[in-house]
């Protein structure tokens, strides 16, 4: 399959500050990435280099096998969905969307027809009359992605597009738009900071951090195998619990008197023990946990607590027996400790 | 205490408005109605007289057409430098900051003292204005002495006082314009030209429109900059309503007519803000 999109070591330099620092990426047809990191990681930027918005400092840029390293926005054959939906506020819904076909010289016409089919597929061709004041926020990310769609691009591009929307509607949002990306089998770069969203939508996952990119793979690879203890902390919810141990013939030492079970294949010395909050599981011996809160989620109890002078989180299935000041043992599965380096924070072992 | 703040404030402001606009504004309206040969003579009730004369005067509507011109072209050419000043000064470059002071700096400027270096600068003999287009070997302009050179120099006076109002008001409605917008535009495959009537004007309608209400209800009523420099000649070629106006009333003595010229000033003003606000609403429908 040819990649429809090409980062090859794309930079951007503000004067002395470097914001993104050589990305690669490779995006196939129909492929959905996501760029996901926190705020001031480069991912919005890297975006907008794609888009155009921003120079590239340097490496080159090829969509559609073509290297559009220097070219404006519009030759680009992309279209974006701004985080603030960016319509424009004095036209109507149908001018709004049929804007970018008109300045490309299409027909009135064909443009008509083109926003009436992609806002029957969006569900808003009622009100294609109105302005974007009389939307609701929902409603106007759906003229948003429509004006995108109607362009029918080579690439969409996605910066934060559901960040302001309320915690349903984005859920709601998150839905539909994987499903059109599906239907449409277009590529899309999708920038957000919210590793649920990322986790549910991406084909592949690009994590970045401080202009670099920490690790890129499938959501479940990224989960399974974190490749720095950065990424272990940013992927998953609850947060991954993070403590300093010590690794000695498969067992691992938070504090005096607290050892858990390890993977034996790593050596010997100091390491970062990453063990995700769903892995601990309360059972008949391991490492004494003094629970100071509970917090019940339905379906599941999450436990926060201390191991020795660590605090950390457990997620258990339901559990109504257990209050804050009880000590039980935990233990997590060897192979679900995650080891990392504690001087590079990089992934050791071949744990899967 | 704070029951009677309210009201009490309320009160100042409306005696002050009753004494000092109102009360004067009636008085001049109702001297219109009347002869009276000085300010201190007395008053003879000579009912609609005084706009029959006046309306029936050449000179009227010479001043009328005069002002319209005066107005229009001025607002025009303030509007459209104004602009284009803003757009040029909302770049980024430097030294933006101080060109942007600068350029606000004629506003500034008490008329008087503006014409009066607009007459020194084109002085027959002394001017620099005169000496340079001498130098260049071009025959002399005479600015104020031929009817039409004079009307283009008020207006060119005008113009460069005032544009600065235009151009910073617009300066500071460009900041409120959302960046994402123009990279939307941008994006959707507008150039320059289009993204400044697609984005630019339109979200700055609301300010434009106040700008030329406020600039031409000023320039239709600006009286020191023409009187200053032309006095309304040569020939009444600049003339307009108010200089009209000041001149039958303090220069011929004719209160009358005089005041019956800027009552219908007036009349004429109210009706074209009438029509403005009809076709520019200021708070318009989403």
């Amino acid at each position: 399959m040819t990649d429809v999109i090409s980062l090859q070591t794309l930079r951007k330099e503000y004067g002395s500050v470097v914001a993104v620092e050589g990305v690669d990426l490779e995006v196939a047809e129909g492929e959905l990435i996501v760029l996901l990191g926190p705020s001031g990681c480069g991912k919005s930027t890297t975006l907008r280099m794609v888009a155009g918005l921003e120079t590239i400092t340097s490496g080159r840029l090829l969509i559609g096998g073509r290297d559009v390293t220097k070219l404006e926005p519009k030759d680009r054959d992309i279209a974006m969905v701004f985080q603030n939906y960016a319509l424009y506020p004095h036209k109507t819904i149908r001018a709004n969307m049929a804007f970018g076909l008109r300045m490309r010289g299409m027909g009135a016409a064909e443009a008509a027809e083109r926003v009436a089919s992609a806002a029957d597929m969006l569900d808003i061709a009622h009100l294609l009359d109105r302005k974007p004041a009389q939307l609701s926020g929902g409603q106007m990310q759906r003229v948003a992605l429509g004006r995108a769609l109607v362009r029918d691009p080579a690439v969409f591009l996605l910066d934060e597009p559901l960040s302001n929307l309320d915690a349903k509607l984005r859920a709601r949002m998150r839905e539909e738009i994987a499903l059109l990306q599906k239907r449409i089998g277009k590529a899309m770069l999708y920038v957000t900071h919210d590793q649920t969203e990322a986790m549910t939508l991406a084909d592949r996952i690009v994590i970045m951090r401080d202009g670099h990119v920490q690790q890129i793979g499938s959501p479940l690879e990224v989960y399974d195998r974190p490749a720095n203890a950065f990424v272990a902390g940013f992927i998953g919810s609850p947060e991954m619990n993070l403590v300093p141990a010590t690794l000695d013939a498969g067992q691992l030492t938070l504090a005096d008197g607290v050892r858990l079970s390890a993977p034996e294949d790593v050596g010997a010395g100091p390491v970062i023990a990453g063990i995700r909050p769903e892995a601990l599981e309360p059972s008949d011996e391991g490492a004494p946990f003094v629970i100071q809160g509970v917090e019940q989620l339905g379906s599941q109890t999450l436990f926060i607590g201390t191991l020795g002078p660590h605090r950390i989180r457990v997620l258990a299935g339901r559990r109504d027996d257990l209050v804050a000041g009880a000590t039980i043992p935990v233990a997590a599965a060897p192979s679900a400790i995650h080891l990392f380096d504690p001087t590079t924070n990089q992934r050791m072992g071949s744990t899967v | 205490m704070t029951r009677w703040l309210l009201p009490g404030f309320l009160f100042v402001g409306a005696l002050a408005t009753l004494i000092l606009i109102v009360g004067p504004a009636l008085y001049a309206i109702s001297l219109s109605f009347y002869e009276q040969q000085s300010l201190t003579a007395d008053p003879i009730w000579v009912g609609l007289n005084n706009y029959a004369t006046v309306l029936g005067s050449a000179e009227f509507w010479n001043a009328l057409g005069n002002g319209f011109f005066y107005a229009g072209v001025a607002i025009l050419l303030q509007v459209v430098l104004g602009i284009g000043f803003a757009l040029l000064l909302h770049q980024s470059f430097r030294g933006r900051t101080l060109l942007r002071g600068l350029a606000f700096l004629p506003y500034l400027l008490p008329t008087v003292v503006a014409v009066l270096t607009f007459k020194w600068m084109i002085d027959g003999s002394l001017g620099i204005v005169t000496i340079l287009v001498d130098d260049l070997g071009l025959p002399p302009i005479y600015w104020f002495e031929t009817e039409s050179a004079a009307m283009m120099s008020v207006i060119l006076v005008s113009v460069w006082l005032w544009t600065p109002f235009v151009t910073t008001t617009f300066l500071a409605g460009l900041q409120t314009v959302p960046v994402q917008l123009y990279e939307a535009a941008r994006v959707d495959g507008a150039g320059p030209i289009r993204r400044f009537f697609h984005v630019t004007l339109p979200m700055l309608r609301p300010i434009l429109t106040v700008i030329i209400l406020l600039r031409g209800v000023w320039m239709f009523n600006k009286f020191d900059i023409i009187w200053l420099t032309t006095g309304g000649g040569p020939l009444g070629a600049t003339e307009h309503l108010p200089v009209l106006a000041y001149r039958q009333a303090f220069t011929l003595f004719d209160i009358g007519n005089g005041a019956a010229t800027a009552t219908l000033s007036f009349l004429v003003l109210m009706v074209i803000v009438t029509l403005y606000f009809w076709l520019f609403p200021m708070d318009e429908k989403k």
